[in-house]
């Protein structure tokens, strides 16, 4: 689901220039995150995704108690109803309530997201601290790996792996992570070498302190806030791809609802009742998007620089 | 620059090396063989049979002997037989490129033609309804599911209104000459569209955050307090410095003119490059597959190269050595 | 700056494959058929046909390619480029001492390859020669290896030598149909492997026999048929003596479901095949079709031999058990099920062979759903209920892995009522599909499930041998549930080489008893498929078996 334009080597080439205007940034210290806070507080757009993520969560966790069915209630002489007061969205081709099968597969959904944003995100941290850290051939290699990832046409890819590793849960998280990491690692990468520079590194150095304490201590904290820029973009992203495999047959599978799975069903129906497919796309749609305008938000309270 | 070059290109070998491995091993690696899944149907059929169907397409061999095998016939130009639809495969990726074209230069000339106006005009008028409006767009592009939207297209002009095609390519039996142009163009409109917003809304935003970059450049400033006239500054000086890295996006977008698009082929019925792919790896299609992914892949670096250089043509401040 | 940027532009567009437009096919019109249908076929002609699906390939050849015997829609074979079927009562079809058979055919003169050739005998022979050299990627051996040799002593005479008995010696000359000697054959000496990629059998280089002969292939897109006017409809038999009137037979390939429904609701097709959309589809579709009071298409749904049903794996430990196997049959309310999702149209199957199978026994006992005798049965079995309501035996839960190709959205749908009616009765199902090529490729080979679904497709002339004779689990055979009874064991070896058909249809009802008291497998139902036309064509006849309605292209008429 990379577009076309936000691949990494695209984000390196554009940024170049900026690379060579002094790029002033305090010290993360406490203020900062302060300051954050204050300023994406005032960020209108991020705030309202956030609030709409927020509620999206919290129906998806309480799921069990507010649907109105098990969510694999078949009632095979209820099928395809039209939205009533039983049913509040109608039910599908087996009999399921919509509104139920609505609020399991944003659990799942939700939980593809962040796991894979979260997975890609450490994954793609470890690469760009070691290949920035140590340089040299090591460096040399992961790069090209990281090149090698971002020249293989990944929605492929991603069903080929999908259709022996998906299915379950955790087999397309891993998936998803498995072409997710690389944009993050080199960010990261770029934030190290920056940092290696800096006055604070390399006192921390001449004092003694070992490899992974630097890494750990000064490198990593400096570089978290872009990395959680990028993983909660990429949450949005996760759910996207996921909801295409779904959608082509190789992510997730029945009776564990998603939104892609019930898309794909729904297609099957559409000259009868379009409605069954225009719910879960519905919900797919506004989830990336609060995601992405949460992310935005973030971005431009935690790194003003990139402001857009 | 040659010097550059030369090396550019030379690093590029262990690149499609490196790809052409990974995409071999995720090929073959997927357990089950296309034999097995062939010969599933038939509860007649006699083990030694099947044994000799292997040899024949070369599926006993071990893994690595299967790949060198592989390479040594791509290097001499032979890169196989497409096993489903028994045409060489270079003839038939070719065909589902062209096909592919169909979808992907139109959108993204229509991307072009929509994104970089309102891009440069919402980054002129900062903070203006149409800035709010682009901006929101922008969101609205990137997050919508191209498949999803792709069916309510199709639910709306093709079920409810009945004016567009639901999919397909084109109708047989169409006259030639201009009869097949405008029918082509109806199945088109539907894929173009869906398949642009994304593009279209991405390169909005590209466009508007490079230009808002350059007018606060001190030679903008300088042209205005020259006195010059606001057409020229803005034409002449502003969006000719935002269309380098433009450009850039530009030349990094060309390899997806040749990828195809996967789902929207899917979603509209589209016999393109990105369903073949789809297709040839269900399918079982090594060589289809493999070929086709290598290509997208080879691509995609010639075009990073192609920026780049591009780039350094353009951008006085960039020098290679 | 400007020609830097435009020199880009040329390297780019250097690297563009042309855009040009096919030539389109030809305009439809009254004299013709435009058929819509879901796969282009790889390759056309049987006898080379590797990795194809056989279904579309017989669609698209039957009206170029003459059958030696056809089968009608009611399931009658008749000669069509032989003159006759050989019988035993006639005597040339012979028994010889060691269990050898001699069967004698011969072709109708004056049939000609569309270049001017004779079909004679040598095209038999050497297509038989093609099916068994080691080297072809053949993928059905199974009656060609049975024959012996054939002799011809002279060019409309052949002479089968059968190495065994084979029930259907009269309907098929040697596996291997015929294939144009004096097109392959320089290839064929070159690289028999290569033979499936000639021109001939994948383009419109296919040089063909019959009535129709193909004049365009646009890939991708759609085959045209158009008549043969020198065809000699006096010298041939069955379907084929009728002259045909339809000119032009075009097939137009349309992957997508939504799209062909589209395409026949707008009258852009005139008739679409059995493949073309899926049965849930084409039911949605007629409903469609009669809310809009539209009267100019007739659709079909013809149930056949596709036979969908759960193999259950006994060596489980609880599968074991044939009470437990009962109970599971009792517990899922098949007739329910099909009535729900198929209106009744997919008819529910209580055993392996259809009613219009000669082998289907219309006396053996059906089980219907019961859950209270399901229960009983698990309880006599030994098990008790455990804590979660599901039951347990020696502190087994009775809980059971279901599997099936993943995509595919009816098994899932059956599936999912399969494990609520199942949890009725305190049995646990656990849902776990793989895609087709694991499945099929891996799993089932290896037996490595519990309950898998999928389905057989079955030809007419469709036995048990291989399915559940006890020597034939996999890697032998395809007895995936591993299925062993010496009764069944003799009785479907012994058929096909039963050469009369009643004996051989009473030892398959036989066998259906057994079947059905054992539950190896538990029948689901047959399959059927849609197919349609315009009202105004006459005579499309789909057969419901594995001869696609192509078979009497000859008789097609529209109506006035």
């Amino acid at each position: 689901m990379r577009g076309q334009v936000s691949t990494g080597k695209a984000r390196a080439a554009v940024r170049r220039p900026a690379a060579e205007q002094p790029a002033p940034r305090p010290a993360v210290g406490q203020g900062y995150w302060q300051i954050a806070w204050r300023r994406l507080r005032r960020h209108r757009l991020g705030m309202a995704g956030a609030g709409v993520v927020f509620v999206l969560l919290v129906a998806a966790l309480l799921s069990p108690w507010i649907a109105p069915y098990p969510p694999t209630h078949i009632d095979l002489e209820n099928r395809m109803s039209p939205p009533s007061w039983k049913h509040p969205l109608g039910t599908d081709e087996l009999g399921h309530d919509v509104l139920t099968r609505l609020l399991y597969a944003g659990r799942v959904s939700l939980t593809v997201g962040f796991s894979a944003a979260v997975a890609s995100a450490l994954v793609g941290t470890v690469v760009g601290l070691v290949s920035g850290f140590y340089g040299g051939w090591l460096d040399n290699v992961l790069m090209r790996f990281v090149d090698i990832m971002l020249s293989v046409p990944d929605l492929p890819i991603l069903i080929i792996l999908a259709r022996y590793f998906g299915g379950s849960l955790v087999g397309i998280v891993a998936v998803i992570t498995a072409f997710g990491w690389m944009g993050t690692a080199r960010l990261v990468r770029g934030e190290v070498l920056r940092l290696k520079r800096t006055d604070f590194v390399e006192a921390a150095r001449a004092l003694g302190a070992s490899n992974a304490r630097i890494m750990w201590r000064h490198l990593v904290p400096n570089a978290l806030a872009p990395v959680i820029v990028a993983a909660t973009l990429a949450v949005g992203g996760a759910i996207l791809t996921e909801a295409a495999l779904s959608y082509l047959g190789f992510g997730i599978q029945p009776p564990t609802p998603s939104w892609g799975n019930m898309l794909q069903n729904a297609q099957d129906f559409i000259w009868r009742t379009p409605l069954l497919a225009f719910w879960p796309g519905l919900m797919i749609f506004l989830t990336v998007l609060c995601f992405n305008f949460f992310g935005d938000g973030l971005r431009d309270a935690l790194d003003p620089r990139l402001r857009t | 620059m040659g010097g550059y070059l030369a090396r550019r290109l030379l690093q590029m070998v262990p690149l499609v090396f490196g790809i052409s491995v990974i995409v071999f091993m995720v090929l073959v690696m997927a357990p089950g063989d296309p034999v097995d899944l062939l010969l599933a149907g038939n509860p007649k059929v006699r083990a030694e049979d099947i044994q000799a169907l292997r040899k024949i397409y070369g599926l006993d061999d071990p893994l690595h002997v299967r790949y060198v095998k592989w390479l040594v016939n791509a290097l001499r130009g032979d890169f196989g037989y497409s096993r489903t639809y028994k045409v060489p495969v270079l003839q038939l990726v070719w065909d589902r490129i062209g096909n592919s074209m169909w979808l992907t230069i139109p959108s993204f000339l229509l991307a072009l033609a929509v994104a970089v106006p309102v891009g440069v005009i919402s980054a002129l008028r900062q903070y203006s309804a149409l800035d709010y409006a682009a901006t929101f767009f922008t969101f609205f592009g990137v997050s919508i599911p191209a498949f999803w939207f792709g069916i309510m297209m199709i639910y709306v002009f093709a079920v409810v209104l009945r004016v567009l095609p639901p999919g397909g390519f084109a109708t047989p039996g169409v006259a030639p000459g201009w009869p097949t142009v405008v029918d082509r163009l109806q199945y088109m409109v539907l894929p173009v569209v869906v398949l642009s917003l994304l593009q279209m809304a991405a390169l909005t935003r590209y466009t508007r955050s490079s230009m808002l970059e350059v007018i606060r450049q001190d030679y903008v400033r300088t042209a205005r307090a020259k006195g010059l006239a606001e057409r020229v500054v803005i034409g002449k000086h502003a969006l000719r410095n935002a269309m380098i890295p433009i450009v850039t996006i530009l030349a990094l977008g060309i390899p997806n003119l040749f990828a195809g698009a996967p789902l929207t082929e899917t979603v509209f019925a589209w016999p393109g490059i990105g369903r073949l792919i789809v297709e040839s790896v269900g399918g079982g299609d090594y060589a289809t597959a493999q070929v086709a992914l290598l290509f997208l892949a080879v691509l995609v670096l010639v075009f990073n190269l192609l920026a780049d250089v591009a780039y350094a043509l353009l951008d006085p401040r960039i020098r290679y050595d | 700056m400007r020609s830097r940027w435009v020199a880009l532009v040329l390297v780019a567009s250097l690297a563009v494959p042309t855009l040009a437009l096919g030539a389109p096919a030809p305009v439809a019109g009254p004299d013709t058929v435009v058929i819509g249908t879901q796969q282009e076929p790889a390759v056309i002609a049987l006898g080379i046909c590797d990795a194809c699906t056989m279904f579309v390939a017989t669609m698209v050849s039957q009206p170029i390619l003459l059958p030696t015997v056809e089968m009608t829609d009611e399931w009658k074979f008749q000669p069509v480029a032989v003159e006759k079927l050989p019988s035993l009562k006639d005597g040339d079809w012979k028994l010889l001492p060691g269990d050898k058979m001699q069967v004698t055919w011969r072709i109708r003169r004056g049939l000609r390859w569309h270049d001017g050739r004779s079909l004679t005998a040598e095209d038999w022979i050497f297509a038989w020669r093609v099916n068994m050299n080691p080297r072809f990627p053949s993928s059905g051996r199974d009656v060609s290896q049975r024959v012996e040799n054939i002799l011809a002593p002279n060019p409309y005479t052949m002479v089968v030598q059968w190495r065994k008995k084979y029930a259907f010696a009269d309907l098929n000359v040697n596996g291997a149909g015929y294939l144009p000697r004096h097109i392959l054959g320089p290839a064929y000496q070159r690289d028999p492997s290569k033979l499936p990629q000639q021109p001939w059998g994948t383009s419109e280089q296919t040089v063909g026999t019959g009535p129709y002969r193909i004049v365009q292939w646009q890939r991708g897109s759609s085959i045209t048929l158009e008549r043969w006017d020198q065809f000699p409809y006096e010298a041939v038999g069955g379907s084929y003596r009728t002259r045909a009137q339809v000119r032009r037979i075009v097939f137009r390939f349309v992957p997508d479901t939504n799209t062909q429904i589209a395409n026949v609701l707008a009258g852009s097709v005139d008739a679409f095949d059995e493949t073309a959309i899926p049965f849930v589809q084409g039911l949605e579709l007629e409903k469609r079709l009669q809310r809009e009071g539209r009267r100019d298409w007739v659709l079909k749904a013809e149930p056949g031999l596709i036979w969908e049903h759960i193999d259950l794996n006994l060596d489980n430990v609880h599968l074991r058990d044939k009470r437990v196997r009962q109970a599971l049959i009792y517990g899922i309310n098949r007739e329910q099920m099909v009535q729900a999702l198929f209106e009744g149209k997919q008819p529910v199957a209580h055993q392996v062979f259809p009613q219009k199978h000669y082998g289907h026994n219309p006396q053996v006992r059906r089980y219907t759903y019961d859950p209270a005798r399901a229960r009983q049965l698990l309880q006599e079995a030994g098990y008790t209920p455990g804590p979660d309501g599901i039951l347990q035996k020696g502190g087994q839960r009775l809980s059971l892995t279901f599997m099936t190709t993943a995509g595919n959205r009816v098994r899932e749908q059956v599936q999912q009522i399969i494990q609520q009616q199942l949890r009725e009765i305190g049995v646990e199902i656990r849902i776990q599909n793989q895609p087709a090529r694991v499945y099929f490729g891996q799993t089932l080979p290896s037996r490595q499930f519990e309950m898998a679904m999928y389905a057989w497709v079955f030809g007419p002339t469709a036995d048990c041998e291989g399915l559940y004779t006890g020597d034939t689990l996999p890697p032998n055979g395809q007895n995936y549930p591993g299925w062993k009874n010496d009764e069944v064991t003799r009785i479907c070896h012994a058929v096909p080489e039963e050469l009369d058909q009643n004996r051989r249809a009473q030892m398959l009802r036989r066998f259906a008893e057994i079947f059905v008291d054992e539950v190896p497998v538990i029948p689901l139902y047959y399959r059927a498929d849609y197919t349609g036309h315009k009202a105004t064509l006459q005579n499309w006849k789909p057969t419901g078996a594995d001869t696609p309605v192509t078979w009497n292209a000859t008789q097609w008429r529209w109506a006035r």
